[in-house]
């Protein structure tokens, strides 16, 4: 059942177009990760779904709603790239505001505050002033706020970009809790990140939707055979090495030092003819590995294509 | 409706935490006290600066209790305006560009119920300075009561005669006996002293002042 569906969305700056006609569809319950490198018009679209900013052309529906009937805003958690919260709150205050606001009763807002802000790790702290929060205590913050309301769509906007690896790691394991509650869709660059929670992935260039597709798909896609070649380095091996690109089966050569990386067609092919070419040669080889390609290995392909 | 009232909270709470809801009625209050106190103290001040002459300083005009109050609220038009326009800029632009508008603003609100809690805040500020500065300045003219009062009791026939005491240029006899009389000062305008004084055979001399008051006195 698809929950949100974006149809030929745009936004215009003056002369700059961030989000250029993006069309896709988030499925009930589905995790989706929103990739990319920096300025490809990631955030402007997380802010478009959240009604933030209005839209230069194009629809967005919830649940079949349009968008600018403004009704689906309480289904809607969002926690923004670089959250700001009153320094002056604790946060449970700022908690318990956020849900207040959403429309809950004082009586529930102030139970699910206590749960949430349990759950994000900040039960300790959940009596403190915020200005005395560190970056990671301010992004788990951002990230209760977003869940107070139990929203059936949560908007992440990086949400890991600003936490150490320990924090990282809580909030990946907290994601991966939520998905049975909620349909998420984070951005991130870190691909890593996208690889492990995500059932879907997007990725934008220049406010284009390059690749949209289950990870498992774009994973057999973009999957090639890939050949290590590891040598003692000297003169003939680095000569044996740079003529490699001349062959057939190869598609492309990248020489790091000693060591080629070859992305190839066929790989039975590939291997048996550079063992041979070893033997024959007598190249003295250190490191022979045959393997695939890499998800970062794709996300460079599609975001520098 | 209840998110605005929630909003409006979080408006005064901002305000009592960052002590905006003490300062502002203080500075207010200091503000308008200021204004009874220089116009109390002007012909003194004129006096001590030595080229005016007495006569003008003397004749100086007492203002009535009606046209201080008036003074005071021309106090709030200039500087009063101004401290609240400083303590409130900001208050929607800050958050709007700080980033705090985007974790609200996602919320089912309206941006028009945003700006009115805000606005009911500045007002409730406003509202709680003028109050409490404005009741400050009143302090300074009700007790005029006090001595009209007093006047009106048989004794302003003798406070008809004038007679200058020590040197002071104003100063009326209510009533004498033996070398003792007791004195009315007037002073600029609705202040009183009310004090015994005695003949030192060269002059007289203000022994023990018993109150004073601020008095409207109005010819």
């Amino acid at each position: 059942m698809t929950f949100l569906r974006v149809d030929q969305l745009s936004k215009k700056f003056g002369t700059r177009t961030p989000v250029k006609e993006i069309s896709f569809e988030l499925k009930q319950g589905c995790c989706t990760a929103l990739l990319g490198p920096n300025g490809a018009g990631k955030t402007t679209t997380m802010r478009m779904i959240a009604g933030l900013i209005e839209p230069s052309s194009g629809q967005i529906s919830v649940q079949g709603q349009p968008h600018s009937s403004g009704e689906y805003r309480s289904l809607i958690g969002y926690l923004p790239q670089h959250p700001a919260f009153y320094n002056w709150m604790t946060g449970q205050e700022f908690v318990m505001y956020a849900a207040g606001l959403s429309g809950m009763s004082r009586k529930e807002a102030r139970a699910r505050t206590l749960s949430v802000l349990e759950r994000v790790g900040l039960g300790e702290a959940a009596k403190r002033r915020i200005a005395g929060y560190s970056g990671g205590m301010k992004q788990r913050l951002g990230l209760a706020q977003a869940l107070v309301h139990r929203p059936s769509l949560l908007l992440l906007d990086e949400p890991v970009a600003a936490l150490d690896p320990i924090g990282r790691r809580e909030v990946m394991n907290l994601l991966q809790s939520l998905r049975t509650e909620a349909t998420i869709l984070f951005s991130t660059h870190v691909l890593p990140d996208a690889e492990e929670v995500c059932d879907r992935i997007m990725m934008m260039r220049d406010g284009e939707i390059v690749e949209n597709g289950e990870l498992q798909e774009l994973v057999d896609k973009y999957r090639l055979p890939l050949l290590t070649v590891q040598v003692e380095w000297n003169k003939t091996t680095n000569e044996w090495l740079q003529s490699l690109k001349s062959r057939p089966f190869i598609q492309n050569v990248q020489i790091q030092g000693n060591t080629a990386l070859l992305t190839v067609n066929n790989i039975t092919e590939a291997r048996r003819n550079i063992l041979n070419e070893v033997s024959s040669r007598d190249i003295p080889l250190l490191n022979f590995q045959a393997g695939t390609t890499s998800l970062e290995d794709m996300f460079m392909k599609v975001v520098t294509a | 409706m209840r998110q605005a009232w929630l909003m409006y909270r979080k408006e005064l709470l901002g305000m009592a935490r960052s002590y905006q809801l003490l300062w502002i009625p203080v500075v207010f209050l200091l503000l308008v006290v200021m204004q009874p106190v220089t116009s109390y103290y002007l012909p003194d001040i004129l006096a001590a600066s030595g080229s005016v002459p007495e006569e003008l300083v003397a004749d100086f005009p007492i203002p009535g209790p009606a046209e201080v109050m008036a003074s005071v609220l021309g106090q709030y038009s200039t500087f009063g305006v101004f401290v609240l326009v400083i303590a409130g800029m900001k208050i929607v632009s800050g958050e709007r560009y700080g980033g705090t508008a985007a974790l609200v603003l996602v919320r089912p609100i309206s941006s028009a119920s945003f700006i009115l809690a805000k606005w009911a805040g500045q007002m409730t500020l406003l509202i709680l300075s003028f109050t409490v500065s404005y009741a400050a300045a009143w302090y300074y003219t009700v007790q005029s009561c006090t001595f009209l009062v007093f006047l009106e009791s048989g004794r302003a026939a003798e406070a008809g005669c004038c007679y200058n005491i020590g040197g002071s240029s104003r100063g009326n006899i209510l009533s004498y006996y033996n070398d003792r009389i007791v004195v009315c000062r007037l002073y600029r305008y609705c202040y009183l002293e009310l004090a015994e004084a005695s003949h030192t055979g060269y002059k007289w001399r203000i022994r023990r002042i018993h109150a004073f008051y601020f008095a409207a006195i109005n010819p």
